[in-house]
């Protein structure tokens, strides 16, 4: 797993110290995220099961179903992504995790999350524009304002924006970057 | 100039150990802004509506129904059932591992989920009936790449984004190059293993009619989806919430071997893993407009034409990069970034494209198990507890057969374009 595997050198940094027990807080807001994912991902499922009864057997489909299902796959991407980076689950090379200079594989690193947090901040932004503008603009089939769908957008990626601050500090800082070890 | 920097920095990234969902995103805005082609706002518009899709709902429902299944403990049912038909044979145990396969790859749609998966139970297996534990994971981890060409296919329903092909189409067209993998692979072990005892699989504790009346409604996922999804009844995901729903009916009330508490952690693991794909779609659908305006699909398909005006050297070439392109990016990435640029060319070539995205796809199925990343090959490394190099050299043989595969289905349109045209999904 990355970060846990201490660099082989001795000395050239403080060596990485296990994350600590997260706060209740910290711990009650994962919880929550996870519960969104969850009731999510129950709803789509369930709609989109009804609807196929509804559309085959009753010759009746709703109007509404898909779309809601589509504004919950896209709640459940987005905030499923910021748990992810807290979990270390996005698909990505793990070459520089067991490299001899760690120093130097601290501070590439550290670019690479630096410039991952100005992508965020940048799409966080894009978004927070596009939910102040479109807050009278109702979506097609639910009626309800595109500007509540839309901000999705900056809420997780301005989540995702400071997570990758706090990471980026804890790895200067030579502690544990995977804030929340799955298991 | 700035193609060339934005090439360099995309390496950079990715090898420094930055997500590839967000390195391709980062190196999309900075084309952005260094061109001045967009603003923030519209790049995340266009995030929003690369994952605001009908079609890909298929995805998380697909996810949900595999994982299901297996926290479900089907895969104890699928392997005695597979044992019953293959087990007999030499190399018994080597082929229930390929028909497992086959049979999880008709509820499955994830090469990586059915190689942990089978990984877990049939690598313990055939150690102890003397396998080697190389040979084992090699042979779980390529038999398990027939989940995504066999329906359904998640990577099938990533594949129609950027094409809009019919999924339905593309579901059909895997069938027969699936089962073709599987009967090569499946005369590989017959010729492997026939100087072994046969196994003598030991009969099934529960008799012969209860494995095969356990296992039979596990085959009936597949029937509904083939079933579904042909003549376009159903749409893909509407097959695939009835797959989710036969699915949670099999193991909570006929198997009943799936408790509340285990289906709320499933959900969490599959929503999990979900947005771990759709996100890459997220920022690859940016990346991909950033190359949609700078033409770059148009200039590679310039470069291809004037390369060769052969059908065969063009599908030769496309084979070669898309190995290559296997061998260092993962499948989904590969696919959004590559096939908007390669499917014009292969269009300018007279190549279907329902027979195109079957030669990418096991093309890039290959590069699952190949190092330097091959995520299959690290999961199943990480199952069987062994170094990657120690796989990679059992892979070898296995490589290739799917070489020898690859060859069939690229000079063999008929093969993947049979079915969908006898059933009126293509012309």
């Amino acid at each position: 797993m990355p970060g846990s595997n201490e660099p082989e050198t001795p000395g050239a940094t403080p060596r990485a110290s296990p994350a600590r027990p997260a706060g209740p807080a910290v711990r009650a807001f994962r919880w929550l995220v996870d519960a969104i994912l969850v009731t999510a991902l129950a709803v789509i499922s369930i709609v989109l099961i009804c609807q196929v009864v509804l559309r085959y057997v009753f010759h009746a489909a709703l109007p509404w179903p898909e779309e809601l299902a589509q504004f919950l796959l896209v709640l459940l991407t987005l905030l499923g992504g910021y748990r992810a980076l807290e979990m270390d689950m996005h698909i990505r090379l793990q070459v520089l995790d067991d490299f001899r200079w760690p120093r130097l594989v601290m501070l590439l690193r550290l670019a690479g999350y630096a410039a991952s947090a100005a992508f965020m901040l940048y799409v966080a932004y894009g978004g927070w524009d596009l939910t102040m503008r479109s807050m009278h603009t109702p979506s097609t089939a639910l009626r309800m304002p595109m500007g509540v769908v839309y901000a999705t957008l900056p809420i997780a990626f301005g989540l995702m924006t400071i997570l990758l601050v706090v990471i980026m500090v804890r790895l200067v800082r030579g502690r544990d970057v995977v804030l929340d070890r799955p298991e | 100039m700035t193609g060339v920097f934005l090439l360099v920095f995309l390496a950079f990234l990715l090898v420094v150990g930055t997500p590839i969902a967000f390195g391709v995103g980062i190196v999309a805005v900075a084309g952005i802004v260094l061109s001045g082609v967009g603003n923030p706002a519209v790049v995340a518009q266009r995030a929003f509506a690369g994952i605001n899709s009908y079609p890909l709902l298929a995805l998380p429902l697909f996810v949900l129904a595999g994982n299901l299944l297996v926290s479900g403990g089907i895969i104890h049912r699928l392997v005695s059932f597979a044992d019953l038909i293959v087990g007999r044979l030499r190399g018994g145990l080597a082929q229930v591992n390929i028909v497992s396969n086959l049979m999880m790859a008709g509820i499955s749609g994830s090469a990586t989920a059915d190689t942990a998966a089978l990984g877990s139970v049939m690598v313990p297996m055939m150690q102890a009936k003397g396998y080697s534990t190389a040979f084992a994971a090699a042979l779980t981890t390529s038999a398990a790449i027939v989940a995504p060409i066999i329906p359904p296919s998640l990577v099938m329903v990533i594949y129609a984004i950027p094409t809009r092909l019919s999924i339905g189409a593309m579901f059909m067209a895997g069938i027969l190059p699936g089962l073709l993998v599987t009967v090569l692979f499946m005369s590989y072990v017959a010729f492997a293993t026939r100087h072994r005892e046969p196994d003598a699989a030991a009969p099934p504790k529960e008799g012969i009619w209860r494995t095969l009346l356990a296992g039979l409604p596990v085959l009936g996922a597949p029937v509904i989806i083939v079933g579904g999804v042909r003549g376009g009844v159903f749409t893909a995901t509407e097959a695939a919430a009835v797959l989710v729903g036969y699915v949670l009916l099999l193991t909570l009330v006929v198997y009943r071997s799936l408790t509340l508490a285990r289906l709320a952690t499933t959900l969490r693991e599959s929503a999990l893993t979900t947005a771990v794909v759709m996100f890459v779609v997220a920022t690859s659908t940016i990346f991909a407009w950033y190359l949609a305006i700078e033409n770059v699909p148009g200039l590679v398909r310039d470069l291809f034409v004037s390369l060769t005006d052969n059908t065969h050297v063009f599908l030769l070439l496309v084979n070669i990069f898309l190995l290559v392109v296997g061998c260092f990016v993962d499948t989904v990435p590969a696919i959004l970034i590559f096939v908007p640029i390669l499917q014009p060319a292969a269009a300018g070539f007279g190549i279907d494209p329902i027979h195109f995205s079957i030669i990418v796809i096991l093309n890039l199925m290959v590069g699952l198990n190949t190092p330097p990343i091959g995520t299959n090959l690290f999961v199943i490394a990480s199952v069987a507890k062994l170094r990657i190099g120690q796989v990679s050299k059992a892979l070898i043989p296995f490589f290739m057969i799917k070489l020898v595969a690859l060859g069939i289905v690229t000079y063999w349109p008929e093969l993947s374009l049979a079915l969908p045209r006898s059933m009126g999904l293509i012309r």
